[in-house]
């Protein structure tokens, strides 16, 4: 994982979460591939973002905030962690249909695009590797435009949302097979070229906040 | 070389490439090691091989790591060559949930005795968009060193001095005379000669990604239509080509989910991936720009999920992704560039070619595999080899950002310990 300069990103830490930095699994059983998952879009500051900044993200201050991960339709996503059921399909985006796991560490996560409403009841507890639901496509009946799983991990009150690459214990950069686009890299700041350039160093996102990447002069 | 200077330079090396420490050894070389060639599979496998790791199973041997770099506390141009003790490297397990899919791994056929070397090439946070022209020297966007000058710079790796080229980014031909400067706020692409900086043309195209033809005389971008359905639906695009000047600008074809454009050597054909605007035929499209050619593009492969296409340096063949179409269809394929003989590669990983004519890979990692190994693949004969490995170079590339220097010797990637640019050279 990258340096980067600590001191641009303000990280939100719930106070439980705090003494254990990776206390998260990855939302797939089975191993990467180009027949299973692969991530195809970071946290942040991305180049698919920041075309976005105006539209898709815009209550996001411009940012991807989630991590996607492709995934053929009806792949079955898990739990990242311990935790009970918060919502089912309640009003947090990723449609067609999403699931929120609150965990004790204070953590939310959102399996967002999901192919169908999950079997899964509200206040239910779920362990970490259970089935959460099976991933879908934002369009929902397209399993052929972005077919992808968007996990999000929000703050208590889900205001805000932070970067699962610090809180996931994963071998990152080997997850995306190499295969490139504009998702798997940032939006360049052409004044401030050292700023959210790395997969570690992207700022939290508070919903609602005023856009982070709203460049003067910026590449590609 | 003086101890205390030695020692200073390898903890400095040590800190900046994930090395975990040094000895005043002598540089063992490799052994050699001929092995059976494994030919490329014409058709995906039913079964899957056996995964060989050719790392355990060998002697660590010392990798040499020359440095150059001017912010090291060494005098300028003097070079130095270190033995460093890599990490002793872990055994991976047979099964892991954080790992990729076993692929084959294929059989190296060759081990060069050339030590594999290392050297940092630009700092830590610069080096943007990095690639190199046709003599070998660097382009990239980043900040001047020692100063507040940020722009394009070109250099040669191994020489601590920067030109400074525009203070834009953009693309640029490969004789570094012209170059498409991205304006976003403005929504244009300026055409500008660089030793004058005299402006061609201005093109009104939303700042999109301008690609010179091999001789400098025609330009294409892939225009992203104003108008979508939804940021979820797939993209529109309209592709666009024309004099450097912007005269004789036409429209050559519109779909949907375009990108990878190239142009073919012969300068008479672009190549890209996509749909058609009917969302039925998707795959990778060609089309004859030649004047007084009026037939349509057409695809030479149709795939759904097919990305990442890169046309080899002679325009002969192609490799490409295909994604989520079950394993049988899915991994990095290779065919010729009229579409014929396409064949799923016996590995899965990121490639770039170099233009030697091979097809240069870094595999996904296996199991606890810490760096990555870079192998070469030779489209002609089938074989494969591998050029370095973990047990000589901690190489651990971020952001799949490396590119292949010409003469096929060496690449630079951006690595993930310190995000600085480092130069592996594999090849005496």
């Amino acid at each position: 994982m990258g340096l980067g300069l600590a001191e641009r990103s303000r990280f939100l830490i719930p106070v439980e979460a705090s003494a254990q930095t990776s206390p998260f699994g990855l939302p797939f059983q089975g191993p990467p591939g180009p027949d299973t998952w692969y991530i195809r879009q970071w946290y942040g500051n991305t180049r698919w973002a920041y075309r976005q900044r105006r539209a898709l993200y815009s209550q996001g201050q411009g940012l991807h905030f989630g991590v996607d991960f492709f995934a053929p339709c009806g792949h079955p996503v898990v739990a990242i962690g311990d935790g009970s059921v918060l919502a089912v399909d309640g009003p947090y985006g990723a449609a067609p249909h999403n699931v929120l796991v609150r965990h004790p560490n204070g953590w939310v996560s959102l399996y967002g695009h999901l192919l169908a409403r999950s079997s899964l009841r509200v206040g239910q507890r779920v362990n970490q590797g259970d089935v959460v639901g099976q991933s879908g496509a934002p369009t929902g009946a397209d399993c052929d435009t972005h077919p992808h799983l968007h996990l999000e991990i929000r703050n208590n009150s889900l205001s805000a949302t932070t970067n699962p690459v610090r809180l996931i214990e994963a071998d990152w950069y080997n997850l995306t097979l190499g295969a490139d686009n504009e998702g798997l890299q940032f939006q360049l700041d052409l004044n401030q070229p050292e700023i959210w350039q790395t997969i570690s160093d992207q700022p939290d996102v508070r919903f609602g906040g005023a856009l982070l990447n709203d460049y003067g002069r910026t590449a590609p | 070389m003086k101890k205390k200077t030695f020692l200073k330079l390898c903890g400095w090396l040590a800190a900046s490439a994930g090395l975990v420490g040094c000895a005043e050894t002598p540089v063992t070389p490799p052994t050699t090691r001929p092995e059976t060639a494994q030919p490329a599979t014409t058709r995906p496998e039913n079964s899957r091989p056996t995964t060989t790791n050719p790392v355990t199973a060998e002697t660590v041997q010392v990798p040499a790591i020359t440095t150059q770099y001017p912010t090291t506390t060494l005098p300028q141009g003097e070079t130095t060559t270190l033995p460093v003790s890599p990490t002793a490297l872990p055994t991976p397990p047979v099964t892991a949930t954080a790992s990729p899919a076993p692929t084959a791994m294929p059989t190296p056929t060759t081990q060069s005795s050339f030590s594999p070397v290392l050297k940092p090439v630009v700092p830590a946070s610069s080096g943007y968009y990095f690639r190199f022209t046709a003599n070998g020297r660097m382009v990239f966007y980043g900040r001047a060193l020692n100063g507040s000058q940020t722009g394009t710079w070109a250099m040669t790796p191994g020489n601590p001095a920067w030109t400074f080229l525009t203070p834009g980014s953009g693309n640029f031909t490969t004789d570094l005379t012209l170059a498409a400067l991205n304006d976003k706020a403005a929504g244009t692409t300026v055409i500008t000669e660089l030793s004058t900086g005299k402006v061609l043309a201005t093109l009104q195209n939303r700042s999109s990604s301008t690609i010179f033809s091999p001789d400098n005389k025609m330009i294409a971008y892939l225009l992203r239509s104003a108008q979508q359905a939804g940021p979820e639906q797939p993209q529109r695009f309209e592709l666009w080509m024309s004099n450097p000047d912007g005269s004789q600008a036409r429209t050559v074809w519109s779909g949907l989910e375009a990108g990878n454009l190239a142009w073919f050597q012969d300068n008479r054909r672009l190549l890209w991936t996509g749909r058609d605007s009917a969302n039925r035929r998707s795959g990778l499209w060609v089309k004859n720009v030649a004047g007084g050619d009026n037939a349509g593009a057409y695809t030479i492969i149709e795939s759904k999920g097919l990305t990442g296409a890169a046309l080899s340096p002679d325009g002969q063949s192609v490799a490409y992704w295909v994604t989520l179409q079950g394993s049988e269809f899915s991994g990095v394929w290779l065919a010729r560039s009229d579409g014929s003989q396409a064949r799923k590669l016996p590995w899965v990983g990121g490639f770039r070619w170099a233009d030697t004519g091979e097809l240069l890979y870094v595999p996904v990692r296996q199991g606890r595999e810490t760096a990555s190994t870079l192998w070469s693949f030779n489209p002609a004969t089938g074989q494969t080899s591998r050029l370095t490995g973990p047990d000589k170079v901690p190489l651990k590339i971020a952001l799949d950002q490396w590119q292949v220097a010409p003469g096929g010797r060496s690449i630079v990637y951006r690595n993930a310990d310190d995000n600085a640019l480092w130069q592996l050279t594999f090849r005496a």
